[in-house]
């Protein structure tokens, strides 16, 4: 046969391919595809892994951005660990998040940086909010209508009564969250107490909305009670003053 | 084969020949400083897993530290030996499919030299405290743009090889070879820019870090392992791919499944849950392909049970498929959220790692290698033995490391660290027979190994039997050889003559 190395003798004295490429020569030719048919064996086998894995890629919500694992992948609480404690808030914290929660229907109207309207007085650098504390009690409980002045501007506006369904503590809350807001600063918070005193004067009263004079005429004072230094620790769920540690 | 010609097609022969000629040095290269690379990196895990339990071990010497061997041991037997080996049988296969010799094999020997050196700067830096503490990416951050440098000198050729093949057919190794060719550099070059270069938030560079590992092992070294699986079966079979359009699914199915794996690992994290439950998806998902290519390639051998037990090339390569579907029953497991919440602080992470390197990858790559070298040094293996030991304390060790770190260690560790009323040492010291165990598992992979890579320096110094007898592991000759038919030297120099 043809030897086309010899003239560049790599190997020993003579490079004939059946020999010195043994391995080469006896190799077996590589034949075209197969076609027989795959057992279901496999069929289920892969069936019964892509059950488990959709399993997992369809097990409810992948796309919440406000929680990174999912239940059953935290761990469950140490048996005999108790409840867990609650660690304290500053009262200015706590009565603020409830009173933000609150305040949607406020800035519904009264827009979101308590800036008002046209027709519709704004929280932001009111007198109304930021005097005497009843007046704003009232209000919010109440509803209003007729002329008022508001920063030196006269509206003529329609405010329905936002009582129905709000808590002491949630009108203290969003109390002391507009009254702190919007550039609004207020150093006495309003305790759920306060609140209180404006709930039991609204059912005195025999309902309807308030005007700008009777709420001059009655309720220009502040809601009776000891106001809240806004440092001072509460319980976050029941705002009560926890005791320093 | 009954069928088969007794009489070689002589221009088959050459242009077969040539192209093991044209790729010898590079190749041959590869194998052995990879083999090289791997007995180094099993003897610096050996000393991280003996820190594990002995703390005091070789604790004077501050580059022996846990900190540093173990990091050396995972990045040496990444880029030292896995993507070595994986480079050799790559460049020669895709040759062999295109059926052209190589051109180029000088630059890619350099290249294989300047990847020889990164990979040594970046070992000797880890060991000297410059690592980076990124998994996988330790290596000091200058040292990758050099390895992927010099992976485009290496890799590119067969690319082209491929573009000028010489044959119409593209067969199904060429398929999963191409895959591995192109997803290396995006795979290699996303993680780095983004892990080392860019300005990401810290958290999201940990994902994309573990995204890095795991489209490592299922986008480069499962695709060359499954290619290089599929033509061994093929060709010492002399048999066709049992089912070839399945084939073809497998890959497509691993192409487009496994780019999602790998941030299961980051579940918990203040990432968002659709990364984490995705890799976790994907991952299982994986083990599809994965079984379609183990199956097909296990049918392709049936009926053969000799060849399987006699051909060293085909014993470890179907070795490294049942290692293949091992690793896609512990991808099932493993990344369940469910077992998760148990494994994922644990040795089972690096169990799954060997399994995948080790128990599935090199095995496919060691049967290529028993295939391959006889081909360029023109020598047959020189002893049956050294394969046997070879073989058997590679199973041996893998198989430790899977059942009993992988499973069993990981979930104990797991359960332990989950109980509330035990602290946390009770953790460790329910560990501690399972790293007794990983380091005597990996002392019977360095043994192992350490006697491969003698035979395979000893292979590549041409001192292997010069005979046309391959060497099989049994004792007794057959008339026709898994290999083929066998002929003395002597008796076709004489017939030639």
């Amino acid at each position: 046969m043809s030897d086309n190395h010899s003239q560049n003798p790599d190997l020993d004295e003579n490079n004939s391919v059946l020999t010195d490429a043994a391995a080469a020569t006896r190799e077996n030719h590589m034949l075209s595809e197969g076609t027989e048919p795959i057992s279901l064996w496999v069929i289920l086998g892969s069936a019964m892994i892509v059950l488990i894995g959709g399993g997992v890629l369809f097990s409810g919500s992948l796309f919440d951005y406000k929680n990174f694992s999912k239940a059953d992948y935290v761990r469950d609480d140490a048996p005999n660990s108790g409840p867990k404690e609650i660690l304290p808030k500053t009262a200015i914290v706590a009565y603020s998040k409830i009173g933000e929660k609150k305040s949607v229907s406020c800035k519904g109207c009264h827009g979101n940086n308590g800036e008002g309207g046209s027709a519709i007085p704004p929280l932001a650098g009111s007198e109304w909010v930021n005097g005497p504390s009843m007046r704003p009690a009232m209000i919010i409980l109440n509803g209003m209508k007729g002329e008022i002045s508001v920063a030196g501007k006269s509206y003529n506006g329609n405010m329905p009564s936002q009582g129905a369904g709000l808590t002491a503590q949630d009108l203290a809350g969003v109390l002391n969250y507009i009254r702190t807001s919007f550039g609004n600063t207020s150093d006495k918070l309003i305790t759920v107490e306060m609140a209180q005193k404006a709930i039991d004067a609204t059912k005195e009263r025999a309902g309807g909305q308030l005007t700008s004079s009777e709420l001059n005429e009655k309720y220009n004072r502040d809601l009776e009670g000891e106001p809240l230094d806004p440092e001072t620790l509460v319980h976050p769920k029941t705002l009560e003053p926890v005791a320093a540690e | 084969m009954s069928t088969q010609s007794q009489v070689p097609n002589i221009e088959d022969a050459q242009l077969r020949a040539d192209i093991d000629r044209s790729l010898r040095h590079p190749v041959m290269f590869f194998f052995a400083s990879g083999a090289a690379w791997l007995a180094v990196s099993l003897l610096l895990g050996i000393i991280a897993s003996t820190k594990s339990h002995y703390p005091g071990f070789l604790g004077d010497w501050s580059f022996l530290q846990y900190g540093r061997t173990f990091p050396a041991h995972i990045n040496a037997l990444i880029y030292g030996w896995g993507a070595q080996a994986g480079f050799g049988v790559l460049i020669w296969l895709m040759a062999r499919l295109c059926r052209q010799p190589s051109k180029n094999s000088g630059s890619i020997l350099v290249a294989a030299h300047i990847w020889n050196l990164g990979v040594a700067i970046g070992t000797i830096g880890i060991l000297a405290g410059q690592g980076t503490g990124k998994h996988w990416m330790q290596f000091p951050t200058f040292v990758w743009p050099v390895l992927l440098a010099a992976y485009a000198v290496i890799a590119i050729w067969s690319l082209i090889a491929f573009r000028c093949r010489n044959n119409d057919h593209t067969y199904i190794s060429q398929w999963y070879l191409l895959g591995a060719i192109l997803w290396f550099p995006w795979v290699y070059l996303t993680a780095n820019l983004y892990v080392n270069v860019f300005d990401i938030h810290p958290l999201m560079a940990a994902a994309i870090n573990s995204w890095f590992r795991h489209a490592l092992i299922f986008l480069f070294f499962t695709p060359i392992a499954i290619a290089s699986a599929y033509y061994i079966a093929s060709k010492v079979c002399g048999r066709p791919i049992y089912n070839y359009s399945y084939s073809i699914g497998g890959f497509w199915a691993l192409a487009i499944i496994a780019p999602w794996a790998g941030m299961q690992t980051m579940m918990g994290a203040p990432i968002p849950m659709f990364l984490q439950y995705a890799g976790s998806a994907a991952t299982m998902l994986v083990g599809v392909p994965l079984v379609i290519a183990g199956v097909n390639i296990i049918k392709t051998t049936s009926g053969q049970p000799n060849k399987v037990a006699n051909s060293p090339s085909l014993r470890f390569s179907i070795a490294g498929v049942v290692g293949m579907l091992l690793l896609a029953f512990a991808s099932v497991i493993l990344a369940h959220p469910a077992a998760l919440k148990y494994t994922q602080f644990t040795i089972a992470g690096y169990g799954y790692d060997v399994l995948a390197i080790y128990g599935f990858f090199s095995m496919c790559m060691f049967g290529a290698i028993y295939f391959i070298v006889p081909r360029l040094t023109r020598r047959e293996w020189l002893s049956s033995r050294l394969i046997h030991g070879h073989f058997r304390y590679s199973i041996y060790g893998v198989l430790f490391i899977f059942l009993f770190c992988t499973l069993l260690g990981g979930f104990q560790q797991g359960a332990a660290q989950e109980d509330h009323t035990l602290p946390w040492l009770q953790a460790v010291k329910n560990t501690l027979p399972y790293s007794v165990g990983m380091t005597v598992a990996l002392c019977f992979l360095l043994y192992a190994n350490f006697f491969f890579f003698i035979h395979l320096t000893l292979m590549w110094l041409r001192l292997g039997r010069r005979s046309s007898h391959p060497t099989l592991l049994s004792h007794k000759h057959s008339a026709l050889g898994p290999h083929g038919p066998e002929g003395d030297i002597e008796e076709l120099e004489t017939a030639k003559v």
